[in-house]
């Protein structure tokens, strides 16, 4: 058992190889993901305003390769970097209890903060489908790839094609109910980590905290139900 | 009242441990779960058999001594109390019960259900004081507190560092009673010249005693004698990450 000794290494190894550190960093990276979630969600939606607007849309980010290629290398660093903490805390967390207990009782955990490596690796599942289906188009569901009369990506078409098949839209609408459990838990131990969680802030922030897991969860799975039942057609 | 007690068995610290059943009648609905305990041990003790070793010692809830998981929840399943606290007439007649050493790798078991906590005193040790000169006591109120302060001041204090919170948490995290000694302190005055060095001391030992990372999903303060809050974390995790950045 070594004692408290000041460190030599730079502060910010120090922060970083620390427990709570570490935290910060999985709180840091995943408000990151949030972003990114937010940003999507806020593109796709434009499919409610029709074939042009999200065509069009599409069509901008094409012609931005700089600017998304640099967004894509950011964001694949955040989820890496998350990824990475998740495995080391959680390989952490598993050695600090070595023997089990014979019964194990839960008081008041939440489901979702219960569940967070397995909706975390169900996430991370549900981001590699997503890819290839309408990323890569390596999983086909036809209309994949098309351009429109403007010579923008076709995506209108292919989110029409893809969500009129209920399987693609219960996939879909199943890892978004898991993404919206990871989020739950996951923004309100963020804001605890960060050590924002006092009263004051929290009866401004709860509603919030709240809310947003509803939202993005809510607003990505709008886009298959509306699509399926016939609401964008 | 009859029960059937499951018990872990341990006869020292690198010995093989199992779960050992015994019967026991007799037993008063008013008795306390030690109490209990103790008329087992007179009994096992009668028919020649080694007695079960658990720590205790005021029997009234603030030592924090006692050290039992009840059926899987630290100090059993009354609230804010300790297992010392605990009644019998909380079971179900004839039910049956099991009661475990408290787990966490901080926290070796020395024998059936005591568990070395000394770990705790060692993340005291490192940073949980403040610095004063001896002599003659200071006037008491010679400096102004105030109240909310003193109060929640106060209630971190209560902390008897029985370490229900680290053998509730899921990852055997030791960061609620890390916060209660962090706040109780910090709250004050007279912790403010060492608060700095304190968060971030009695953090790093706490990491090398080996406590698992806190996730926030507040077992620990479900479980806690003196229902210390999880709140105190976000103070805690304030306080050690200025300090990290700062110093």
């Amino acid at each position: 058992m070594r004692g408290y000794s000041a460190p030599d290494s730079g502060r910010l190894t120090r922060l970083f190889s620390s427990s709570i550190g570490s935290k910060l960093l999985m709180a840091l990276t995943g408000l990151g993901l949030l972003g990114f979630l937010l940003a999507h969600l806020t593109g796709n939606l434009l499919v409610f305003s029709g074939a042009d607007a999200i065509n069009e849309y599409a069509g901008w980010i094409q012609d931005h390769p700089k600017l998304i290629w640099a967004m894509r290398l950011g964001l694949i660093g955040i989820f890496v970097l998350h990824i990475a903490l998740a495995m080391r805390l959680t390989n952490e967390n598993k050695s600090a209890r070595p023997t089990r207990y014979q019964i194990d009782a839960t008081v008041k955990a939440t489901f979702a903060s219960r569940y967070m490596l397995m909706t975390g690796i169900l996430v991370l599942a549900y981001v590699v489908y997503h890819l290839l289906h309408f990323t890569f188009h390596t999983i086909d569901t036809g209309s994949m790839g098309l351009k429109d009369a403007a010579g923008h990506p076709d995506v209108y078409s292919m989110m029409m094609a893809s969500f009129t098949n209920p399987l693609v839209s219960l996939s879909y609408i199943v890892a978004n109910l898991i993404l919206g459990l990871h989020l739950w838990h996951g923004l309100g131990s963020a804001i605890q980590t960060m050590g924002w969680n006092n009263p004051a802030f929290r009866s401004v922030a709860t509603p919030v905290l709240r809310a947003l897991p509803i939202l993005i969860a809510g607003g990505y799975i709008a886009i298959p139900v509306a699509i399926w039942t016939g609401v964008i057609s | 009242m009859k029960f059937k007690l499951h018990i872990w068995r341990q006869p020292g610290p690198n010995a093989e441990g199992h779960m050992a059943r015994y019967e026991i009648d007799d037993v008063s609905p008013d008795m306390s779960f030690l109490e209990m305990l103790d008329l087992l041990n007179e009994n096992l003790h009668g028919k020649g058999e080694e007695p079960i070793a658990f720590d205790s010692d005021c029997r009234e809830g603030i030592c924090g001594m006692c050290s039992l998981v009840v059926n899987g929840v630290p100090h059993g399943p009354e609230r804010g109390a300790t297992v010392c606290q605990l009644h019998m007439r909380s079971f179900g007649n004839n039910s049956d019960i099991h009661i475990e050493p408290w787990r966490a790798k901080a926290f070796p078991v020395m024998r059936d259900l005591i568990v070395d906590r000394t770990s705790f005193d060692r993340i005291i040790q490192a940073g949980g004081y403040i610095s004063v000169n001896s002599g003659a006591a200071p006037d008491a109120n010679a400096i102004p507190i105030r109240k909310e302060d003193a109060d929640t001041a106060f209630e971190a204090a209560t902390c008897i560092g029985c370490g229900a919170c680290v053998a509730a948490c899921k990852n055997a995290s030791a960061m609620l009673f890390v916060s209660a000694k962090n706040v109780h302190l910090a709250r004050l005055p007279q912790g403010q010249p060492e608060r700095i060095e304190r968060a971030l001391k009695m953090v790093e030992q706490m990491d090398a005693e080996g406590f698992g990372n806190c996730t926030n999903q507040y077992e620990c303060e479900a479980v806690c004698p003196k229902e210390i809050p999880a709140t105190f974390i976000a103070d805690l995790n304030r306080d050690f990450l200025k300090a990290a950045i700062t110093k």
